[in-house]
């Protein structure tokens, strides 16, 4: 299942791209964000656990980003959220004219059984949700890059 | 791995070989890193973590210079079908390890394929070591990490032909 969301920046490529990349960022931008930890970083690869809050639990994932500034951010959870097989994505930049750029972001997913630990609810129920959360953080990264 | 200008810190091996098998073929058994065990002796063994048909992660104990090294992998499959990597967890005696390897069909072979290896990596320096002392050094495990690339492709052709290895020193 893919989800795809878009938002218009109203500032440079670089600058956008670089708030999405710096990951000790993350916490300031993201409220349900508690910690990042980057364990790997050689100017490409970025290998990172995050910690979030969920409903009277906290989650900790494990994932890998290739950075190709200023273009573009591709990330894939090898330890993905408990409820997930899967999950992968890309943070798309493209200037958008009059110094704005439009930031893409797609969501590439798959859910466990419910057996398994799985939601109770479809993956199209599954990735209303996913979306709500992916257009919400989208704002806070438009607030933060446009009010830096 | 980047494509760009390259880190002046980093050292560069490179090898390359025709394996005698279709470039698509050859590629699906360089990312079935389960099957490297019986192809390349120098594993001890290997422990997928993830593996999605693009990206993928291990870890591998594997025999070099006469002991165990423990490197941890991640491997990205390019849409060419190269094969991408860094290790988080490199060799012990490097700070950075990364690499491709790469896939080529020969018009005038098709049931072959050139395969090229490349390295970028950073010998860790030693408190102390002079800059004459660490040059050699990495002019000295760069030779032989070209050996090493050079046997494991060897490798790769005996298992497709049933030869004897050319480097039988290295490869055993």
């Amino acid at each position: 299942m893919e989800i795809c969301e878009t938002i218009t920046i109203d500032a440079p490529i670089e600058r956008a791209y670089d708030v999405f990349a710096d990951l000790d960022r993350w916490p300031v931008i993201l409220p349900d964000t508690v910690g990042v930890d980057v364990t790997y970083f050689d100017g490409y690869n970025q290998e990172f656990s995050m910690t979030v809050e969920r409903p009277g639990r906290l989650e900790t994932v494990r994932g890998i980003r290739y950075c190709r500034a200023p273009y573009q951010l591709e990330l894939v959870q090898t330890t993905p959220p408990p409820a997930m097989s899967r999950m992968s994505g890309i943070w798309n930049f493209a200037p958008a004219g009059g110094g704005a750029t439009e930031v893409t972001a797609t969501r590439r997913f798959s859910l466990k059984a419910p057996e398994d630990g799985g939601p109770p609810i479809s993956e199209e129920q599954f990735a209303v949700k996913l979306g709500e959360i992916l257009r919400t953080n989208l704002e806070l990264f438009k607030a933060a890059v446009e009010g830096a | 791995m980047r494509d760009g200008p390259r880190d002046p810190s980093l050292d560069v091996v490179q090898s390359r070989a025709l394996v005698p098998a279709p470039p698509a073929q050859v590629a699906e058994l360089f990312w079935d890193i389960r099957a490297w065990h019986a192809i390349w002796t120098k594993i001890d063994d290997v422990e997928v973590r993830y593996d999605d048909r693009v990206r993928q992660e291990f870890a591998m104990g594997v025999q070099r210079d006469g002991r165990r090294e423990d490197v941890r992998t991640i491997r990205y499959r390019r849409d060419d079908g190269d094969i991408d990597f860094f290790s988080p967890a490199p060799p012990p005696t490097m700070d950075v390890h990364n690499g491709r390897w790469g896939f080529r069909a020969d018009a005038a072979r098709p049931d072959c394929c050139h395969v090229m290896a490349r390295r970028e990596y950073r010998l860790i320096r030693a408190d102390g070591e002079s800059d004459d002392a660490y040059r050699r050094r990495r002019r000295d495990y760069g030779e032989r990490f070209s050996q090493r690339l050079e046997a494991i492709l060897d490798c790769f052709v005996v298992h497709y032909t049933q030869r004897q290895p050319q480097h039988p020193e290295v490869a055993t």
